[in-house]
């Protein structure tokens, strides 16, 4: 238990939210019907691990530019998969599916 | 201390109000302001430039994405308790949590790695052409994860463009023959304001980002965010300079395949910078790639299937 004392800073407090926000994205990822939803829980469990990357390559050493420009690059990928999926939706939608 | 546990907590709530909220409307509210708390957060990690970003694109941009979305959604049939998908869900998440508990645990006690990046990093940043660490990252020691990111975002208004609504009459055309919708007067005076400042904002961005937090995604999402503001004014630039946005939207690949290629015909490395070259084609190539990368997330937006009698094709 100690080790977790000794770790305990904020970049590892937030490492930690990551994950629970991954778990339960996960769940509602599965569990959802709508497929807004799903695409909603589908980015939040990508924020989980954004946080988790950051948060643990900081929690040693301090600000890290490398894990931080991954991230900016995921951030990116991740709206324009967003869009796209949104884009798909919509024609899914238009063309008579169900949402 | 206490922020950043109140800060978490409020993550963890607005992620829980996204899932458990029956109205769709309500979901996307919840995650725009899950994306304002995000950006919070990015701060309180002392990371400037994921904070910037998110507050663009994670709350801004793709929350009017997902807005514009829903007026195209039919209302969602009821949803039915299904106990298979839940036991399920129960047991993935569980393991899911057992399995990064675990890492967790493991990483604690675990020696400190003895490979330490940000010394790495502050040993070589003079090398790289630019002052700030993150624009050093992106666009010099690990430019090729940019390219290849780049490539992504093409390949994605490539699929969009193609499913587009009205592909048949007349592709050069686009929306042109869209009927004039009425704006409020109101939206219309101020889209006329804060659309210069935007782009004002956005070249400001880009420019600090090689000495300081911003570059060129930050300011792309800003000039995408000018142009969306633009089009709910009613002002239809995108669509009138057809030819000029095809351009715009491959410019940044090119001009970053071009920058990677050339020096291998005097013998360097791919993606090596000419010495005392890398500051001037750092932001050379970033110029490119605001371009593009703001007019790929907003041809995202404008060109998405529209709903017949609500503008779009006919």
């Amino acid at each position: 238990m100690s080790l977790w004392i000794e770790a305990f800073n904020s970049d590892f407090w937030y490492a930690c939210i990551g994950a629970v926000l991954f778990v339960i994205a996960l769940y509602a990822f599965i569990v959802s019907q709508p497929l807004l939803k799903k695409l909603l829980a589908f980015n939040i469990m990508g924020s989980g691990v954004f946080l988790m990357m950051v948060g643990l390559a900081q929690y040693q050493h301090g600000p890290d530019s490398v894990p931080q420009a991954l991230v900016l690059t995921g951030i990116v990928v991740a709206v324009a998969a967003t869009a796209l999926a949104l884009v798909l939706l919509r024609k899914w939608v238009l063309s008579g599916g169900q949402p | 201390m206490w922020f950043d546990v109140i800060l978490g907590i409020g993550l963890i709530v607005a992620a829980v109000g996204v899932f458990r909220s029956d109205e769709l409307f309500r979901s996307v509210v919840f995650f725009v302001t899950f994306g304002i708390l995000l950006a919070l957060t990015w701060l309180r990690l002392q990371a400037p430039d994921l904070a910037l970003a998110e507050a663009a694109i994670g709350a801004g941009l793709t929350g009017v994405l997902l807005l514009d979305t829903l007026g195209v959604l039919k209302k969602p049939a009821a949803v039915k308790f299904n106990l298979a998908k839940h036991t399920l869900a129960t047991i993935v998440a569980l393991g899911a949590a057992a399995g990064l508990a675990w890492s967790f645990w493991t990483l604690l006690q675990l020696p400190a790695p003895t490979y330490n990046l940000v010394k790495t990093l502050a040993a070589n940043i003079d090398d790289s052409g630019v002052s700030h660490g993150i624009t050093a990252v992106l666009l010099n020691f690990r430019s090729y994860d940019t390219l290849l990111e780049v490539a992504v975002l093409l390949v994605a208004i490539v699929i969009g463009l193609g499913l587009r609504s009205g592909i048949r009459q007349g592709e050069l055309r686009g929306d042109v023959n869209t009927p004039e919708q009425k704006s409020p007067a109101l939206l219309k005076s101020l889209v006329h304001v804060l659309v210069p400042l935007l782009l004002i904002t956005a070249i400001f961005v880009l420019w600090a980002g090689s000495t300081r937090p911003g570059g060129a995604f930050q300011a792309g999402a800003l000039i995408a965010a000018a142009g969306v503001l633009a089009r709910l004014g009613n002002i239809d630039i995108a669509t009138r300079v057809n030819f000029l946005l095809r351009t715009g939207l491959t410019i940044g690949v090119f001009i970053f395949l071009l920058v990677a290629v050339s020096p291998m015909l005097t013998g360097y490395a791919f993606l090596a910078y000419p010495s005392g070259w890398a500051g001037l084609l750092i932001i050379l190539i970033e110029l490119m790639l605001t371009i593009s990368i703001g007019l790929i997330l907003l041809s995202l937006f404008i060109h998405a299937p529209h709903d017949k009698h609500n503008g779009g094709s006919s």
